[in-house]
């Protein structure tokens, strides 16, 4: 009997148990061994298949190198963008879904709830819209029919893939996590990726934090504009000279750029609220393994070839951007009849981003130009705005955001007003309401940009494919075959008019755009952007180098005003300094190069250790002597770069950066937006301070800038002593609180596992900080995003990748170019002559029909 | 193990992994996983067993690669409960409606 009612209770038990799966579909996806998240481990693997195909013209194959790389021999053109479309998604589907769903405002149809934020901002900011426009635009020229056209063969691609991958239970892990199946691809999805970039690298927050620096100190801190000295940045090092400048008209022969959209839009500023509008504006950032322009850096330079081995130039890159996982890029390779071309690309883009054909090389760094703008204005009670006089309806427009809720697998919707001003889109948070008006706004065509880059054989047709490009602005560098290299930081520069003059205390501030302006009376308005005639650029310069390092461009007056928010001058100034040493030298190479890209000496530490000493000079403290020990070595050259395994400089780099934090801190009131702060500002502010000016005494209060710097030492040694667990420094080795953290924006079991970071901030192999904390570290999120270095002389390509070609966590390839190559400071040597039997057989075959 | 309970945790591990692919099969794969081990196996504990070892061998054969990334997933998506949960499904389902099932094959014990 009583084994009768526990095997009784036994069947309650397991029909209980047989309904879990029915309690919840989250539950569901995760107990499902078949199909749901355990089903992942298949994804792994390289797809091995042959594709007969109709609609598409000619044959592909797709060779697998053994770091992944698909190296795609094609027929035709047409053939070739399918199966890019069909390779990236087979490597990186739920990334690019993630990218064109957040260029599109529509994350949370993926992502649940933790997307709303963000959509809501993408929306009221007009980028979502900007990327129907661009489309609509593109769409409606026949001039770019073959674009049209190419991203239509690589939407097929995609969503071949796509239902490859259903139907053959090959869905990468995060959909199953989610619950969520792919949309299908379509050409305005790859627009929206391009844009996602444009936000990334040409939205302007710097305008609202400033504007904080006002509301806190009152209107007289418009000064803080002299104090920082963006306006004239006072002893920095230049990208490029004016005495060699010649417009990009002149060079190009075309004194008009695509049809983008004519602007669309026909005292001292005092307290205007904008801390909630500036915290919306960031939210992006964390679904794109981006943190903001602090940080992200990047460098790039072309040799003339007078100076190298080869006898022509040699073009390298290393972008910096954040350390996500996957990668940001992908490589791959692409030989059609008119495009043979290596390098990498964003997943969700056809085309080679930054990379070598047969003939050309290139690469890019962003222009730290000002390409937003925002305006204030007189708002009735009823919802009017007061523009020159007359109170005006702003235009009203209700979207609907769907939102996925993973445990219950249905969306639910939330609606937004979209407002616009004559200025344009309103941002309206809790109450702060600025209208904010951006060169994305209008249409740009990147992606035509590439399609004719890509196949350029000259830097002239490079530079005349530059007439595609308006948003965001890059400092280009390229060279060719036959010996031309250019610098040409072209594209879409507003034309401000009407810019407001300050005068504090006599003292005259033109507000160039770094605050927001009065739109009740016109302030700042665009008219259309700066013409082609009036960019200059360098083309074949006599010089021996053109490098570039996101600084101020020009050390001239030549061109126009295109912004204030340069970065430090330290990266320029050590590139500068090592390529005269080997111009110097002579017959340089790619791997002189390569050397270049990996130094970790860091001039900023240098510069910024200086003043901290001078600042605290009179103190005796054995943790300052172990600093100023480390400093006088390093000075001299002793110490060659910032070592992963130095316990000094633990020391004085916690100490440079907790000083740098608190100076923020007293200065914003608080450590939020610390990216703003470059070591040039708060130098700067040094100086004005030891001067007595008033604004920085105001700021500083009671406390002095040498109690402040002391406090920071014993704040510092007071955290790396909780850190490590020991008062013995010599067990505070530098790697062992500064290491590489590769991240995965929306599951950290799936980060990269973490290693040791030697160099700094501002070395040319950038490993920055961004945060220093008891329980954390200093996590290095940012880095060299590609390293690239290309000789024209020869059919070589060097490049490697801070992870690996696949998405999935499963795949061989997950990480294996960060452990392999990315860490050590070693390259892939890729040859354009490499033919595809090298590597085997063909994965992908293709063959198409019409 | 006797002859007959080796029989049944085959049988009833084949079973389970093949029912798992087809609708419903996250119902269907327990419950006649547990019909065939009671049939084949021993009474009670032993039935028992072998139903958690043919759910056990059932789910390492199906998600064998994929188990320990998901299981960290888990973690993270959907905390301690459902990793757990997940464990507790494939292993005492047919655990316990194969030892249950037995007083239908076999009788009161």
């Amino acid at each position: 009997m009583r084994d009768a009612i526990v095997k009784s209770l036994a069947i309650i038990l397991g029909i209980i148990l047989l309904t879990l799966p029915y309690a919840s579909p989250a539950l569901q996806r995760f107990i499902d061994p078949a199909y749901g998240v355990m089903a992942a481990a298949d994804t792994g693997g390289l797809p091995k298949v042959t594709l007969h195909l109709t609609g598409i013209n000619g044959e592909a194959e797709v060779y697998f190198d053994r770091f992944g790389v698909p190296h795609i021999y094609a027929t035709t053109d047409e053939a070739g963008f399918y199966a890019m479309g069909w390779v990236t998604a087979s490597q990186r589907l739920f990334q690019m879904d993630l990218l064109r769903r957040l260029g599109e405002g529509r994350l949370a149809e993926l992502v649940g709830k933790d997307g709303l934020d963000t959509d809501k901002f993408m929306i009221m900011s007009g980028i979502a819209d900007s990327v129907q426009r661009s489309w609509e635009a593109m769409s409606a020229d026949p001039q770019l029919k073959p674009v049209v056209d190419m991203l239509e063969a690589y939407s097929k691609g995609v969503n071949d893939y796509i239902d490859y991958a259903m139907r053959n239970n090959l869905l990468p892990v995060e959909y199953r996590v989610l619950g969520q199946t792919p949309e299908y691809w379509s050409p305005v999805d790859t627009i929206a990726v391009a844009r996602v970039i444009a936000y990334v690298l040409a939205w302007n927050d710097e305008d609202l934090v400033v504007q904080h620096i006002i509301n806190r100190y009152g209107k007289d801190a418009v000064r803080i504009a002299e104090v920082f000295d963006w306006l004239t940045w006072n002893g920095t090092v230049t990208q490029a000279d004016c005495k060699y400048a010649v417009s990009w008209a002149g060079v190009t022969g075309l004194n008009h750029t695509a049809t983008f959209a004519e602007n669309t839009v026909p005292d001292s500023p005092g307290e205007i609220p904008v801390e909630k509008i500036l915290s919306m504006s960031q939210e992006p950032l964390n679904y794109l393994g981006v943190t903001n322009t602090f940080l992200e850096a990047s460098n790039n330079w072309v040799v003339n070839g007078s100076y190298t081995l080869s006898r022509k130039p040699i073009v390298a890159n290393d972008p910096h951007l954040e350390l996500s996982v996957p990668p940001i890029w992908f490589l791959a390779e692409l030989k059609t009849p008119n495009y043979h071309v290596i390098g990498a690309l964003f997943p969700g883009t056809p085309l080679v981003i930054i990379g070598r054909n047969e003939h050309i090389a290139w690469g890019f760094t962003n222009v730290m130009g000002d390409f937003t703008d925002y305006y204030y204005y007189k708002w009735s009670s009823d919802g009017k705005y007061l523009y020159k006089g007359k109170w005006l309806e702003p235009e009203k427009e209700e979207r609907v955001i769907r939102v996925w809720d993973p445990v219950s697998g249905k969306y639910s919707e939330e609606r937004i007003t979209v407002e616009k001003t004559v200025h344009g889109y309103v941002l309206n948070v809790g109450g702060e309401k600025l209208a904010v008006r951006w060169t994305g706004h209008d249409p740009s065509f990147e992606v035509a940009f590439f399609y004719y880059l890509d196949k350029a054989s000259t830097v002239k047709e490079a530079l005349q494919a530059q007439r595609y490009f308006h948003v965001p602005v890059q400092n280009f560098v390229v060279a060719d075959d036959k010996g031309n290299f250019a610098y040409s930081p072209f594209g879409g520069f507003p034309n401000r008019t009407n810019l407001p003059v300050y005068n504090i205390d006599g003292h005259l501030i033109v507000n160039t755009g770094f605050l927001p302006f009065n739109g009740s009376k016109g302030e700042g308005e665009w008219q259309g952007y700066i013409p082609p005639n009036r960019i200059p650029i360098l083309y074949n310069p006599p010089v021996p180098f053109v490098a570039t390092a996101n600084s101020k461009v020009w050390n001239g007056t030549c061109g126009d005003f295109i912004g204030w928010h340069y970065h430090d001058k330290y990266r320029e100034e050590r590139i500068t300094g090592l390529l005269q040493f080997y111009t110097f030298r002579g017959m340089i190479t790619m791997r002189d190069m390569a050397s270049i890209q990996l130094d970790q000496r860091d001039l900023g530490v240098l510069d910024y250790l200086h003043t901290l000493l001078n600042l605290v000079k009179d103190k005796k403290d054995p943790y300052l002597d172990k600093v100023r020990w480390w400093y006088g070595k390093y000075r001299m050259a002793e110490i060659p770069y910032i070592s992963s395994r130095d316990p000094n400089a633990t020391i004085a780099i916690a100490w440079l950066f907790t000083f740098h934090k608190n100076l923020w801190t007293k200065i914003y009131g608080s450590p939020e937006h610390l990216w703003f702060f470059r070591a040039h500002y708060a130098l700067s502010f040094i100086k004005s301070y030891e001067k007595r000016d008033p604004l920085t005494k105001r700021v500083m209060g009671d406390l002095n800038l040498e109690d402040l710097a002391y406090q920071s030492l014993k704040e510092a040694v007071e955290n790396l002593t909780r850190y490590f667990g020991t008062q013995e420094t010599g067990k505070w080795l530098f790697g062992k609180v500064h290491y590489y953290s590769p991240y995965h924006p929306a599951f950290k079991t799936l980060n990269y596992p973490r290693e040791p970071a030697g160099g700094a901030t501002w070395s040319i192999n950038v490993a920055p900080i961004k945060e220093f904390t008891v329980e954390r570290g200093m996590p290095v999120t940012v880095g060299p995003s590609i390293r690239m270095v290309v000789d024209l002389g020869t059919s070589h390509f060097w490049i490697q990748l801070p992870g690996g070609e696949s998405g999935s966590p499963y795949s061989n390839h997950y990480y294996d170019m960060y452990e392999r190559l990315w860490l050590r400071g070693v390259y892939v040597d890729y040859d354009l002559n490499t033919p595809p039997s090298i590597y085997g057989d063909p994965y992908v075959i293709i063959i198409g029909g019409s | 193990m006797e002859h007959k309970n080796m029989i049944a945790i085959i049988t009833g591990t084949i079973a389970y992994a093949i029912l798992l692919y087809v609708p419903y099969g996250l119902t269907l794969a327990p419950l006649i996983t547990a019909v065939i081990v009671a049939a084949l196996a021993r009474k009670g504990l032993n039935a028992f067993l072998d139903g958690l070892i043919a759910g056990g061998l059932a789910l390492l054969y199906t998600a064998g690669a994929g188990i320990t990334l998901s299981l960290k997933l888990m973690g993270e998506a959907g905390g301690v409960i459902v990793p757990v949960l997940t464990v507790l499904y494939h292993l005492l389902t047919p655990a316990l409606l194969a030892g249950g099932f037995t007083i239908f094959f076999k009788g009161e014990g």
